[in-house]
């Protein structure tokens, strides 16, 4: 018998239609299953429902039912709920950042579940979370017994939460993105120790995520949803390498690929930058003297040619971002910053703001981007109003028209609002307004990393469209080796505030020099 | 009128006492805007000898309707009544007092209680309590709603200026606010007052010196967290200029936060202006005001209508502001759906 079998389960919020729609699988003990599927497909609703974690009695279930080794979990009594929950079934979120309480020393808040469930003593639930965290492989478990959640990083403070599931023993771990909010390095880290675990206590698993490549790399048998219903289920490898429904064969060949494109052979040099240093400082004498600073960018010297896209590579924290940032003379910087054959590092006020329209930036979140406020021919139109004052309002429109177009987008779209639109949408009109200046360079700030996987290949697509048709140069800032390789010409691998490599784009991923690029490129690429 | 606003006045009309006290307060303004009509010593309309007068806008000497001065006539005077009656007619106003007219054919002595002619009795030199309440109420709303603009108009300039460049700017402004926001109000007043004859403007200016830092923090601290939104970056790199960045992009976002206070700022001004008249240091001695008559109630306690009406419309204005404010507050809420 299996040990948690979901059939037919169904959940609405209030009188809306709903958003989980006849889901049924099982999960066996000591057997990974994963559920996959876009943001909004349903899979987080369907793991918390599990465990009957959702806001009732605003969310119901018209129907179905969830069993946990033969007992019904549906309209079960708190108490039998409480008595699985954290103990018999654990669970990990997607974000450590916000699911560790800040006030508590991890040894409280991973000897809290002990505490609750067990008869341990304090000395007893003391060993047992020491034994824990060194299971999850926390350095020097026994001497951080103290730490606050920030002393410790994403990485550390993600084992830790996976050392609470883990603390009773249970038989069933769901795990809801639990590497999403992750660098790609560390990502690889917690996937491991996962697998590990689930093999070493022999635990089932409900794993969730968006990521194929991390699926792939865990689960043994995987289900795709989609708008609130599985659409296919099977082996792992099976639905992986042969989906049969259309969905799955998009979600499959969505993984970005292809060549970039090359610029002219004879492209001459748009923008090159030498020495570039930004510090910031962390503490202050009274009289507003730094007494230490924090180098985000550490002498960085780059160069960029016209309508060439070059790959800005690095972990979070890198001082990727901080650099785009700098180069655009958005965040104040010490070093040459040569653009056009001018040296915009000394360049302020009028002069800097004409030089403005050539470089333009997009940036990582669609969501915060755009003004909630303005229409669509607003955004997109107010770059023309600031700098073409000889453009009639006719041309402005065209021009506007024009630059939707170029996205993709259909010209009914310009009067309406950002929140009627998706995220890939909104990054469109990100991108538009953008391209409405005509730059010669855009700063792309991570723009694909907030969208789902079938949305991230459209974009790298259009991004290659528009930059051959316009001769655009892109300066495009990533985590992730596998956008950056199908998109990028010549790549710069950054780390604590320094270039560490560089090199052109086959080249680099074939043969990488330093390690710390080579443990970039198994994170991205080893299955 | 956009989706959004349109939400926020279904949000706003949904509150239902915020917005009875909206409509009300409405009907009071239009009400006291036109106290000239309502309560005045001169007719409304005189009728004579073929001829249509208007004393409520032009003053006429007693000659015109056949009398013997040449000064301005006076309607309460039987003798002029008289002579307009002989060849005409003459239309009063419903309450045919102004603030300034004084009642010498009085029953008792002054203050007199409540009667047929002074419905809500006279104060302490024989003038019309409701007349002087309406007049009152005027000069009150007047002085709160143009404070009330004058001073979130340079507090919302301050704030922005503060929010949006931050760093030196930020830290001087703030230093500066802390010192202006610790002057003794009241004292400069009073010294203000000994030196100039207090009048409307005055006043407003003064009260305006200290008023004006009610909105700072809250544009500065929305301007703060604002300038840091993509979109604003976005549009900063785009190189529009910063007032436009200021006005366009990051300026809504503290907007709700100003219209929030609105009406309670304006209730405060209510009050101190109030209060400034309780004390004498208000407007100057016979203008009509709500404090000058709490202060007549307190020193005439044996009449006990003058402090009843005077509190009765006080809290009676400030309690339908309040509500208004909080009707706003919920309106521009986003947690409050239903």
């Amino acid at each position: 018998m299996s040990l948690l079998s979901v059939q037919n389960l169904t959940v609405r919020f209030g009188q809306n239609p709903p958003v989980v729609n006849g889901v049924s699988f099982q999960i066996n003990k000591g057997e990974t299953l994963a559920l996959v599927g876009e943001s909004g497909s349903g899979k987080t609703v369907t793991a918390l429902s599990v465990l009957q974690l959702l806001d009732y009695p605003h969310a119901s279930h018209p129907a179905g039912s969830v069993k946990f080794d033969g007992r019904e979990l549906i309209g079960a009594d708190d108490c039998v709920l409480r008595d699985i929950r954290g103990s018999r079934a654990a669970m990990i979120f997607q974000e450590p950042m916000t699911s560790l309480n800040p006030l508590h020393t991890i040894e409280r808040q991973v000897a809290e579940t002990i505490l609750l469930h067990t008869d341990a003593t304090a000395q007893e639930a003391r060993d047992r979370v020491v034994e824990l965290l060194k299971t999850v492989g926390l350095r020097d478990a026994e001497k951080r017994l103290d730490a606050l959640p920030h002393e410790l990083s994403g990485g550390e403070r993600q084992r830790v939460m996976i050392a609470m599931a883990l603390a009773n023993d249970p038989d069933l771990l769901i795990a809801d993105e639990p590497t999403t909010a992750l660098d790609v390095t560390v990502q690889a880290q917690i996937l491991k120790l996962l697998s590990s675990l689930q093999k070493r206590l022999g635990l089932a698993m409900l794993f969730i995520s968006h990521d194929l490549d991390v699926v792939a790399r865990i689960a043994d048998r995987v289900c795709v949803m989609k708008d609130g219903q599985i659409v296919e289920s099977g082996d792992c490898s099976t639905v992986l390498n042969n989906p049969t429904h259309p969905y799955t064969k998009t979600l499959v060949a969505s993984k970005p690929s292809g060549a970039p494109v090359r610029c002219a052979e004879k492209a001459e040099t748009l923008l090159s930058a030498r020495d570039v240093r930004v510090s910031f400082p962390l503490k202050k004498s009274l009289f507003g003297k730094p007494l230490s600073v924090l180098n985000a960018v550490d002498g960085v010297s780059l160069t960029l040619k016209e309508g060439q896209a070059v790959g800005l590579v690095g972990e979070s924290g890198s001082g990727k971002s901080t650099l785009g940032f700098a180069l655009l003379k958005l965040q104040a910087s010490t070093g040459e910053i040569v653009f056009d054959q001018t040296d915009v590092s000394a360049l302020k006020g009028e002069k800097l703001r004409r030089l403005r329209p050539q470089m333009q930036i997009v940036f990582q979140d669609p969501y915060s981007s755009l003004s909630p406020r303005m229409t669509v021919a607003q955004i997109v139109g107010e770059g023309l109003n600031v700098h073409r004052k000889d453009m009639t309002k006719d041309q402005k429109r065209v021009a506007v028209e024009r630059a939707v177009k170029d996205v993709g987008l259909d010209a009914d779209v310009l009067n309406r609002y950002p929140n009627m639109f998706s995220g890939g949408q909104r990054q469109r009109i990100a991108l538009a307004r953008a391209l409405v200046l005509q730059p010669r360079l855009i700063v792309l700030d991570e723009p694909t990393s907030a969208l789902d996987v079938t949305v991230q290949s459209r974009m790298i697509e259009l991004l290659k469209k528009l930059q051959k048709r316009y001769n655009m140069a892109y300066l495009f800032i990533s985590h992730d080796m596998r956008v950056v390789k199908a998109l990028a010409e010549y790549v710069y691998v950054m780390k604590d505030g320094r270039i560490v490599e560089s090199g052109a784009n086959p080249d680099l991923f074939d043969n990488p020099q330093q390690p710390y690029t080579r443990r970039l490129m198994t994170a991205a690429f080893d299955n | 009128m956009n989706e959004r606003s349109r939400e926020r006045w279904r949000k706003f009309k949904s509150n239902r006492r915020g917005f009875y006290a909206f409509i009300l307060f409405c009907v009071i303004l239009a009400f006291v805007s036109a106290a000239g009509f309502i309560a005045n010593d001169k007719p409304l309309v005189v009728r004579y000898d073929g001829g249509w007068y208007f004393p409520v806008f032009r003053e006429y000497p007693e000659t015109t309707f056949g009398g013997k001065f040449k000064t301005a006539a006076d309607y309460r005077d039987p003798y002029v009544q008289n002579c307009i009656n002989k060849k005409g007619f003459f239309i009063m106003p419903p309450v045919p007092f102004s603030y300034d007219t004084i009642n010498y054919n009085l029953p008792s002595p002054a203050p007199s209680a409540p009667g047929r002619e002074n419905r809500l009795g006279t104060d302490d030199l024989g003038r019309d309590v409701l007349a002087r309440l309406i007049y009152g109420t005027r000069s009150s709303l007047f002085f709160g709603l143009i404070l009330t603009a004058l001073s979130s108009a340079i507090g919302i300039f301050a704030g922005a200026v503060q929010g949006y460049f931050g760093g030196k700017i930020d830290l001087f402004a703030q230093r500066f606010l802390e010192i202006w926001g610790s002057l003794p109000q009241l004292f400069v007043l009073i010294i203000v007052s000994s030196i100039i004859a207090p009048g409307f403007w005055t006043l407003l200016f003064v009260l305006l010196l200290f008023s004006w830092t009610a909105l700072v923090p809250v544009v500065r601290a929305e301007f703060l967290r604002a300038r840091n939104f993509d979109y604003v970056k976005a549009a900063y790199a785009m190189g529009t200029p910063d007032f436009v960045i200021i006005f366009r992009h990051v300026f809504p976002n503290a907007m709700v936060a100003t219209l929030t206070y609105l009406p309670f700022i304006l209730s405060g001004a209510v009050v101190s202006l109030t209060a400034l008249d309780f004390l004498g240091f208000g407007m100057p001695a016979g203008a009509p005001s709500l404090g000058d008559l709490v202060r007549q109630g307190k020193e005439n306690l044996q009449a006990p209508w003058l402090a009843a009406s005077a509190f009765v419309s006080l809290a009676f204005l400030l309690t339908v502001l309040v509500f208004i404010g909080e009707a706003v507050r919920d309106a521009f809420d986003p947690r409050k759906n239903k």
